[in-house]
């Protein structure tokens, strides 16, 4: 039955282990859904072949080997340890038999009593030969288990050789026990058919070959590993290279060409040369920002975009300082609106050349200082028709329950916006 | 401040274009003695010239900044070092800083402000611009001021050293720190210094976490 269900054909639909209304790995339905047979018959063949232990055997080795419909090749990565796999059994999913742990426990019940009635009738095939096979199986199940994920480790155990050196060490440890099981269930194999003084000397022979064999080609095998490292290594590096070529070309390079053709006109030169600073920082130093952050915009992020806005706008430079950061409501929209226009004010009226923007997020809530060094101006004077400050500064914080101060003098200009509230960081 | 003797200078950066151009923008008050554009000839630079105030670029190709301090620092503990550099990027300012630069500038500081810069750094002080004073605002938050009983003084800052370098951040000098707390430009230096060691000596794990994990600026 089990070969039938390795044997797939077109007009079938492909055996995956099935993920919804599953028992224990989702095998049986599988095989059902594969073979067009009833399900709960596929599960009590298998419950009573389980007796003899060849199709607990054959359930290890689908559900190592069959991926689940959900294919995402995640299956089996997901368990990393031993008791995860017993949880994995255990644990109800969504959508799964509602009954499912009593049925489980009803297939247990009719293998057992079916173990019982075999035995009872001297009509146990399997016990000398099946135990040990079993437990033979089961470890190999546990090296092919973990295997890659050892060897993944073992590649990337340069990225993370902070993280956890027990876990590393578990996976070691689960292949050797693999190892371990293997050996025994052999062994108990050959003893029970009276094989083993046989085998010593077959193994004997095996041990000697393969020592010899190492011997001959161990400098061969050494150099084709180190040839396949240096390989990977030098993929790994031209993939960058490409990457890094790519993203130099699309906004370095185009850059420069702009700023050759328009190199009559030093705004535009000194804009162009200041947003292509800004992309190329923001890409050097904040990649998982942008990436990680995906939809969700922060308070920084929106104070970075107005600055970057008021940049390409007015042609200044303006350095924005951020410490700590929180997730933007109407209130911090309006206090970015706020620095923004105090930005917008420093760019336009106090002939510096730069501005710097300091905001600090703590947990009394949220300060941010727009200073420049121009030429500044006695905020009495502003004429009454002027309603930057008042209504966009001012009246804009007041309404969100915050302060503004403006001060300015020969030194230049501050504007300093302080909203108070509890944050959320 | 030491207009007598001008104070000499070794520039330290992998780009011949960058050193020459920070060569003209250099005032009176500092001469330059010697350039380096790798780490071995930076280190066989400065022992040979023993300079008052080293401007060292953060990257370069066979090791960067930090590796030219590891270099210098034990047989030269006179030399003092500047970053200078366009990283924005926490783990590279505070490495090079706590590897033991007196400071770190931008590259886009203009003439006169680098100046005064090295001519602090040669007489002992530290120089901390809005971007470090952030960096540094940003390490040392969390348990705040009050909090911490538990660990060394020097793992946190003191109300004073807050209040400066958040003035700093804003865009102050010195001064106008000093203006603006009523306090002397000296007791801002004496803060400001005390910060840097606490950042080059303190122990606390976070601190070390933080400039290793943090890519954002």
């Amino acid at each position: 039955m089990s070969d039938d269900g390795a044997e797939q054909s077109t007009s079938r639909s492909p055996l995956v282990r099935r993920t919804d209304g599953r028992m224990v790995a989702g095998v049986a339905g599988g095989i059902a859904r594969h073979l067009g047979l009833n399900v709960t018959l596929v599960r009590i063949l298998f419950t009573i072949l389980t007796v003899n232990g060849i199709a607990f055997l054959v359930y290890f080795a689908i559900w190592l080997l069959v991926p689940d419909d959900t294919d995402d090749g995640s299956g089996h990565t997901r368990l990393r340890r031993p008791r995860e796999v017993v949880r994995a059994v255990i644990r109800t999913r969504p959508g799964e038999d509602p009954h499912r742990r009593q049925k489980l426990l009803g297939y247990l019940i009719v293998g057992s009593a079916v173990g019982s009635i075999l035995g009872a009738f001297g009509l146990h095939t399997g016990t000398a030969s099946g135990l040990p096979l079993t437990i033979a199986v089961i470890g190999a199940g546990l090296i092919w288990w973990r295997a890659p994920e050892a060897q993944r480790a073992q590649w990337s155990s340069d990225a993370r050789r902070y993280g956890s050196r027990l876990s590393g060490r578990g996976s070691l440890l689960i292949v050797l026990g693999g190892v371990g099981l293997v050996v025994a269930g052999v062994a108990a194999f050959l003893a029970a058919h009276d094989a083993l003084a046989q085998a010593r000397a077959g193994a004997l022979a095996i041990g000697a070959t393969f020592v010899g064999v190492l011997l001959v080609t161990g400098p061969w095998l050494f150099r084709l590993v180190r040839e396949l490292t240096a390989e990977r290594r030098a993929r790994i590096r031209e993939h960058e290279r490409a990457e890094v070529a790519a993203h130099v070309h699309d906004s370095v390079l185009q850059t420069l060409a702009l700023i050759q053709a328009q190199a009559g006109d030093p705004d535009a030169v000194r804009r162009l040369a200041r947003r292509q600073e800004r992309e190329l920082r923001g890409w050097l130093y904040a990649p998982q920002t942008t990436a990680a952050e995906g939809g969700a915009p922060t308070f920084s992020g929106v104070l970075r975009a107005a600055a970057a806005d008021v940049e390409d706008t007015h042609g200044i430079s303006i350095d924005v300082v951020v410490v700590g950061d929180t997730t933007v409501d109407d209130a911090v929209t309006a206090t970015v609106a706020a620095a923004k226009e105090a930005m917008v004010n420093a760019a336009k009226s106090s002939g510096a050349p730069a501005v710097s923007v300091f905001a600090e997020v703590t947990s009394g809530g949220v300060e941010v200082f727009v200073r420049d060094r121009g030429r500044g101006f006695d905020p009495d004077d502003v004429p009454a028709d002027r309603r930057g400050i008042r209504d966009s500064i001012v009246g804009r914080m007041a309404r969100h329950g915050g302060t503004a101060t403006v001060r300015s003098g020969d030194g230049g200009t501050e504007v300093a916006l302080n909203l108070a509230r509890k944050v959320t960081a | 401040m030491t207009a007598t003797t001008p104070v000499r200078v070794v520039l330290v950066d992998d780009h011949q274009l960058v050193r020459s151009g920070v060569r003209a923008e250099l005032g009176d008050a500092v001469s330059v003695v010697g350039e380096a554009g790798d780490v071995d000839e930076a280190v066989r630079v400065i022992t040979a010239e023993k300079p008052d105030v080293v401007l060292l670029d953060v990257h370069m190709p066979g090791g960067g900044g930090v590796e030219v301090i590891r270099g210098v620092h034990a047989s030269l503990p006179a030399v003092r070092f500047l970053a200078l550099s366009v990283s924005d990027a926490a783990e590279d300012v505070i490495g090079v800083v706590r590897a033991g630069a007196r400071g770190y500038v931008t590259k886009a500081i203009d003439g006169p402000a680098l100046t005064d810069a090295i001519v602090r750094v040669a007489s002992g002080d530290a120089v901390f611009g809005p971007r470090l004073a952030g960096f540094v605002l940003d390490a040392f938050s969390g348990d705040g001021v009050a909090a911490a009983p538990a660990d060394d003084d020097l793992d946190a800052l003191t109300p004073r050293e807050r209040e400066v370098l958040r003035l700093i951040a804003r865009g102050y000098t010195y001064r106008e720190a000093a203006q603006e707390l009523v306090l002397s430009e000296r007791t801002i230096e004496t803060h400001v210094s005390s910060v840097l060691r606490k950042l080059q000596l303190s122990n606390r794990r976070e601190l070390a976490r933080w400039a290793t994990s943090r890519h954002i600026v």
